[in-house]
């Protein structure tokens, strides 16, 4: 595996695989989103398309789930106030600029720069969130399996109480989806600035759905109950600044769930939330880590979640696991000297 | 709820245009308010000024006045509106409004005049220029005093005047563009007859936004303007010949074009309008493109539709004269923020201004000011004008960069592949930076158990890749950036390579690889012509194979972020062992075995693999089940080594081997009576010297396994040729016995790593080092463990207890193939170890790991051989089906249809029934492959088989159907 050049003008603010690892989609302020296939012969990756998606930074990317179309659909989202689903056209050639076909614009509701934008995992169905800086939280669900141009917006959910404090220099919005497939109920975490909360779906109406309805039944509802489906179940506590990044491991069999967050004041915290029987979650924190000793931008869990990355702005990527006595040690660290002083010449057009 | 009350605000603000909602807004003024009623609310820093009237118009009055005797500053507001027109005199620091002017009182007449609504304002020294909305030009005159004479009033025009502009080098002369299309040319001295009439179009009229005087071609008279129909017209007003066409025209817009601004210091222009974007264009006669071929030298993208755009008052001291000055533009909708712009980062604003309580941007102007700081003032359509330092902290000011994530990363669904890209935002001259330079360097910083850190500096050095800028054969371009940069904390065992300083020229190499540059179409296109290799990076040449040359424009100010994969070497992150484990396991007991031998398959699978602490844990489950079977208690030892006997090792050294790593259960079980166990464990504990002296010909074997595990990994992983390096056998016994905390890091990664001799260490080693600061851990251990001891019946060695402690030491590892493994193995058959919430989520995600490394068919056998207790929830919560369900679609409309399931082939949308197959007409389901003919009809594959090949017939089955296959 090879460093690549991405071609962007810009800073890239995300990049994500694919299912099945064989893609990358890179989103920059450039205004382009680039998709990258893997030439697994030279384990190169390779220029799929690049398109010019939006009209100001692309600050996020999510790819569906490969089961509810043959070909691979992406959603962005930008500072122009949109959320875009784009699906690509096997036909058209790479490189084209066409590959990439817009399938809906979301969020046109929203009049301020969306954050983040999440498909929910596969067994949820095909829906999304997103969340902009009007701190409103909403639910996209596709409706029409076979026109997927068709989104509803089914779940509105204010998450900040009081209209933006006016002081705030910058904002900071982010999603996560449970992962975990065999919870009773279906849980996500929305961050908007320094505060995170969990919201779910209400037990007890979640117990109905497992004695045995269809999924097809249960995608009706709600429709009639959008707004009092979620509750809130929780919130992050002891955060000093901007909530960066915020990620949901994969709960491999335990009974908690392991939730990072990665914040301004330049800690990593690691959360563990353990369900109770009422279905409330009760939250505790499990580490404060400062190694980066500036603001973290970006914490992910790796695919079982034993393994947590973080990125900070003093330029390195830090890996974390708890060791045997449960406590997160850093693993390694990982630096790129990209920021290096050595800028080149500088040659300006006249 | 504050959503709903916010939407109300803004419905009733859209309706009813202003509101004076905010408390601060004082009480109404006389009409005849002297000098010294003063309205202003300054909130902090800033200056905030509430008008009374609705206003439009914003300008800034440069001319120093002296008021009661007092000298205050040169730079002033003036406020118009409806019936408003209104001086504020502000303090030097232009904190405070020092006084408030109503220039329409007059207070040497009585009739205050009608004026009707204010649409643009100009100054120049004392003269201000108000353009009317019906057409009409009222000049006024300041005295230094700060009062003001209407001086005359200019009638020509017969709709709004929508811009006006003061030819600067002749004070007197004053141009109007306004809504009827033209552009008139007024003498100040002279009558009230326009000089001169220009029309961009003589057929109909085409509305004139904006209009402004060129002061920087030198030897004519140069007027722009931009229209409704997009077009930026120049005009020369002494080539008054004709004066019905314009000298030039360009269409830039796709609609219509609002707003004009030319560059302070050079023939450029700054254009803007309703498809939201700022062109900024070079309008010298030099610039020969004509009409819709025009092409604008840069482009800025924005968020809305844009009504005002204008250049900032004073430079930033940046070389390049377009990099010297800030746009600003505002726009057209309710937004409410003014974003600035440079075009050296022209995707990403300089600064976004919120305006005052959020609301809708009237008019905007970069002000000047005494000490040349950016300031600009808003006036919004809640009437109140507002300004902003945009040096300032200020908390309705946003810098984007700030807030825009710069390091970005991803896990690929290896257990341990990441891909992450970290990139240096400089708001410098020359902004990003060629990341001309890289480095990746993973660093062990910690050991895992926290205790007894070895400062044993094994920094591995994993990659060391230079992006090296290489000229572009076309272009010359002089230098290349240096490559030398190293970090300054350069570990001490780092390899550092001496880097080719500067390639050469000639890169043939890179030009064979580079991918052609993507046209997106012109509409994009910038002066940044770069040629930018896309995609793959070429392929490192064999004569420099540490470089990689990247092709680089000249005129590109940011050379393009890279994502660099970084393959962390853990031993969970290996693609080999996973494949061989999760296509060897058997996860189902097969007919005449017992659990005992497929307990002793997959430990022969897992040896196979080369994950030999996973294989002993399998033969340790293995005896435990065999014990079960029996229920005789055998002596584990014999058990031990008949095991081992088996396996192509020797007995001696697989016993020490095994042991080594049965010192982990022993440590687990302590309390365990196995006198052998307990030796080992207590061998375990020993100190590293001690266990340096065990014979050495225990090493060589170990090291055979290593050799042979490695080169398969290598192998099968790099497809590039991989020169491994084994560490010499002291270092390596001596890491291995001693345990020492060294990173696990398997240099697996990386980009240069064809020629780069690379360390490779064992995989078990991480588990090793896991075991042995378990050891050093074990007397707190031991006394947890036996009060559990103490509680349970069962033996520690009892399949339930080893299965438990096997189970949860791999789920802390993340080993998702042991654990669905054993839950697939054990689960049904002993009922209680393994807890179904635990299993539904092992079995869960391994199926989901499964198929994201494409085994589609492991998946599949998954599923199969899931236990039957909670196989209809995996499949039901999972949407894993067992069986093929098909969805099918109305072959007329596209709906989905519901009821297939129960038979029923009729499309709900559009009440058809579906086409059945014309052979045998029975509706096509299942899995039946439908064969459509050219003639659009449709049947069974076998139905049309048994027609066309059995029959022998061409013709269509269909009757009155004349297709015939030929």
């Amino acid at each position: 595996m090879k460093p690549f050049l991405t071609g962007h003008e810009e800073l890239i603010h995300d990049i994500k695989y694919d299912f099945y690892g064989k893609h990358i989609a890179t989103v920059s302020s450039d205004q382009h989103i680039k998709v990258f296939d893997l030439d697994s012969t030279t384990s190169s990756w390779v220029l799929n398309d690049s398109w010019k998606a939006h009209d100001s930074s692309i600050v996020r990317v999510s790819w569906a789930h490969p089961e509810f179309s043959s070909s691979k659909i992406l959603a962005s989202c930008s500072f122009d106030r949109t959320v875009k689903i784009w699906q690509e056209q096997p036909d058209e050639l790479h490189g084209s600029g066409r590959r990439w076909t817009k399938l809906a614009t979301l969020a046109i509701e929203s009049y301020a720069p969306i954050y983040d934008v999440v498909f929910a995992p596969n067994h949820l169905g095909l829906k999304l969130g997103c969340v902009g800086s009007d701190g409103i939280f909403r639910i996209y669900e596709s409706l029409e399996p076979s026109d997927l141009s068709q989104w509803a917006l089914t779940t509105e959910i204010p998450i900040l109480n009081s209209s933006l404090p006016a002081k705030s220099l910058q904002s900071s919005f982010a999603i996560e989806w449970c992962p975990s497939k065999f919870t009773t109920t279906e849980k996500f975490i929305v961050v908007a600035l320094d505060q995170g909360f969990i919201y779910g779906t209400a037990p007890n109406r979640n117990k109905l759905d497992d004695s045995g309805d269809s999924p097809l039944s249960q995608s009706h509802e709600p429709n009639k109950e959008s707004e009092s489906k979620y509750i809130k179940l929780g919130n992050l506590p002891e955060h000093n600044g901007l909530i960066r990044s915020v990620s949901w491991a994969p709960s491999m069999g335990r009974n908690y769930h392991l939730i990072a967050t990665g914040c301004k004041d330049g800690y990593v915290r690691i959360f563990k939330a353990t369900e109770t029987p009422q279905g409330d979650l009760k939250i505790e924190t499990l580490a404060k880590l400062s190694d980066h000793k500036s603001e973290v931008w970006r914490v992910n869990w790796n695919m079982t979640g034993t393994i947590l990355s973080s990125a900070g702005d003093d330029g390195k990527l830090r890996l974390w696991k708890s060791n045997y006595l449960s406590e997160w040690k850093c693993m390694s660290v990982i630096n790129t000297s990209n920021r290096s002083d050595n800028r080149g010449i500088e040659a300006e057009p006249k | 709820m504050s959503s709903s009350q916010s939407n109300l605000a803004r419905f009733a603000f859209n309706i009813y245009g202003s509101l004076t909602s905010d408390n601060n807004t004082p009480s109404s003024p006389s009409p005849t308010s002297s000098f010294n009623s003063i309205k202003k609310v300054n909130s902090g820093n800033k200056l905030v000024y509430h008008c009374d009237r609705e206003t439009t118009a914003l300008s800034q009055l440069n001319y120093p006045l002296s008021i009661s005797n007092t000298e205050i500053g040169s730079h002033h507001a003036v406020i118009g509106g409806k019936n408003y027109l209104h001086l504020l005199c502000l303090s030097s620091d232009q904190h405070h409004v020092v006084h408030d002017i109503n220039l329409l009182d007059n207070p040497y007449s009585r009739v205050v005049p009608k004026l009707s609504s204010i649409n643009t304002i100009k100054t120049h020294e004392n003269t201000i220029a108000c353009g009317l909305s019906n057409g009409v030009i009222s000049i006024y005159k300041l005295t230094p005093s700060g009062k003001s004479t209407l001086s005359t009033k200019l009638a020509d025009h017969k709709r709004t005047i929508n811009s006006m502009d003061f030819i600067h080098d002749r004070e007197d002369l004053l141009l109007s563009g306004s809504q009827d299309g033209s552009i008139k040319l007024w003498d100040l001295r002279s009558g009230n007859k326009p000089m001169l009439t220009l029309q961009s179009n003589n057929m109909h009229s085409d509305p004139i936004r904006a209009c402004q005087y060129s002061p920087h071609s030198s030897h004519k008279l140069s007027v722009l303007s931009v229209h409704d129909s997009g077009a930026l017209c120049k005009f020369d007003l002494r080539a008054n010949t004709n004066s019905y066409t314009p000298d030039r025209k360009w269409n830039l817009h796709s609609g219509p074009a609002l707003s004009l601004h030319i560059h302070p210091e050079s023939e450029y222009v700054a254009t803007a309008g309703r498809d939201q974007k700022i062109c900024v264009f070079n309008y010298s006669d030099s610039n020969q493109a004509t009409g819709s071929r025009a092409t604008p030298e840069h482009m800025i993208n924005t968020y809305g539709p844009i009504v005002k755009v204008r250049w900032s008052a004073y430079d930033n001291n940046a070389k390049n004269q377009l990099y010297k000055y800030d746009i600003a533009c505002s726009y057209l909708n309710d937004d409410s923020t003014v974003t600035v712009y440079n075009l050296k980062r022209k995707y990403i604003p300089k600064h976004i201004v919120n305006s005052y309580s959020r609301k809708a941007v009237q008019n905007f102007l970069w002000a000047q000011n005494s000490n040349r700081s950016s300031t600009l003032w808003c006036l919004t359509k809640a009437n109140v004008f507002t300004s902003y330092d945009l040096d300032a902290s200020d908390g309705d000011i946003t810098r984007p960069l700030e807030e825009l994530p710069k390091v970005s990363m991803s896990w690929n669904n290896n257990f341990g592949d990441l891909s992450f890209v970290n990139q240096y935002d400089s708001d410098e001259e020359s902004i990003v930076s060629e990341e001309s330079s890289e480095m990746v360097e993973m660093t062990r910083s910690h050991t895992y158990s926290g205790e007894q850190e070895e400062d044993i500096e094994s920094t591995d050095n994993i990659s060391r890749t230079s992006l090296a800028s290489a000229p572009i054969p076309s272009i010359p371009f002089p230098t290349s950036s240096s490559l030398t940069n190293s970090p300054l904390d350069k570990p001490p065992l780092v390899r550092s390579y001496t880097h080719n300083p500067k390639p050469t020229s000639s890169s043939p190499i890179n030009t064979t690889f580079t991918r052609p540059r993507l046209n997106r179409g012109s509409s994009s296109t910038t002066t940044h012509d770069s040629s930018i290799s896309y995609g793959s990076t070429p392929f490192p040449a064999p004569a420099q194979p540490r470089h990689k040359k990247v092709q680089q424009s000249t005129a590109s100010y940011i050379s393009s972020p890279y994502v660099i994969p970084v393959s962390l070497g853990i031993p969970s992150n290996d693609e080999y062992v996973f494949r061989t484990l999760a296509m060897g396991y058997v996860v189902k007991i097969p007919d005449g075995f017992k659990l005992t031998d497929v307990l002793r398959m997959n430990a022969d699978v897992a040896e196979d693999a080369g994950v030999l602490r996973v294989a002993s844990i399998w033969r340790m489950l293995a005896i435990a089940a065999e014990e079960l079977d029996v229920t005789v208690i055998s002596p584990i030892t014999e058990e031990t080594g008949g095991d081992i006997a088996l396996s192509p090792i020797p007995p001696t050294m697989s016993e020490k081997s095994i042991a080594s790593d049965l010192n982990f259960v022993g440590s687990y079980n302590s309390a365990s009576t196995k006198e052998r166990v307990d030796e080992k464990s207590d061998g375990g504990n020993e100190s590293p010297a001690e266990l340096e002296m065990l014979p050495s010909s225990v090493k060589p074997h170990w090291h055979d396994l290593d050799n042979e595990n490695l080169h398969l990994m290598t192998n099968v992983f790099n497809s590039s040729p991989t020169s491994v390096g084994i560490s010499s056998n002291n270092t390596y016994s001596s890491m291995a016995i001693s345990a020492s905390p060294a990173a696990s890091i398997r240099p697996l990664t990386a980009s240069i790593k064809p020629l780069v001799p690379l360390q490779l260490q064992r995989n078990e080693l991480f588990l090793e080092k896991k075991e042995s600061s378990t050891n050093t851990l074990k007397s707190g251990l031991t006394m947890a463990l036996s009060e559990i001891e103490q509680k349970e019946d069962l033996l520690p060695w009892h399949l339930s207890n080893l299965v438990q402690q096997a189970v949860g030491y791999a789920c802390t590892q993340g080993d998702v193939v042991f654990c669905a493994t054993v839950s697939l193995l054990l689960y049904d058959k002993f009922p209680g170890i393994i807890s179904k919430n635990e299993c539904l989520e092992w079995i869960g995600s391994y199926i989901d790991i499964l198929r994201r490394k494409r085994m589609f068919v492991q998946a599949g056998n998954v599923i199969k051989s899931a236990p039957k207790s909670i196989q209809s929830t995996l499949v039901q919560k999972q949407q894993f089906s067992t069986d093929v369900n098909p969805k099918f679609f109305c072959c007329w409309c596209n709906k989905l249809l519901e009821n297939t399931s129960k038979g029923y082939y009729y499309c709900q949308e559009c009440k058809t029934n579906q086409s059945n197959c014309i052979y045998c007409n029975e509706p096509c389901d299942g899995l039946a492959v439908v064969v459509s003919l050219k003639c659009g009809h449709r049947g069974h594959f076998g139905c049309l088989k048994e027609w066309f090949i059995e029959g022998e017939n061409i013709e269509c089955p269909t009757p009155g159907c004349d297709y015939t296959l030929n």
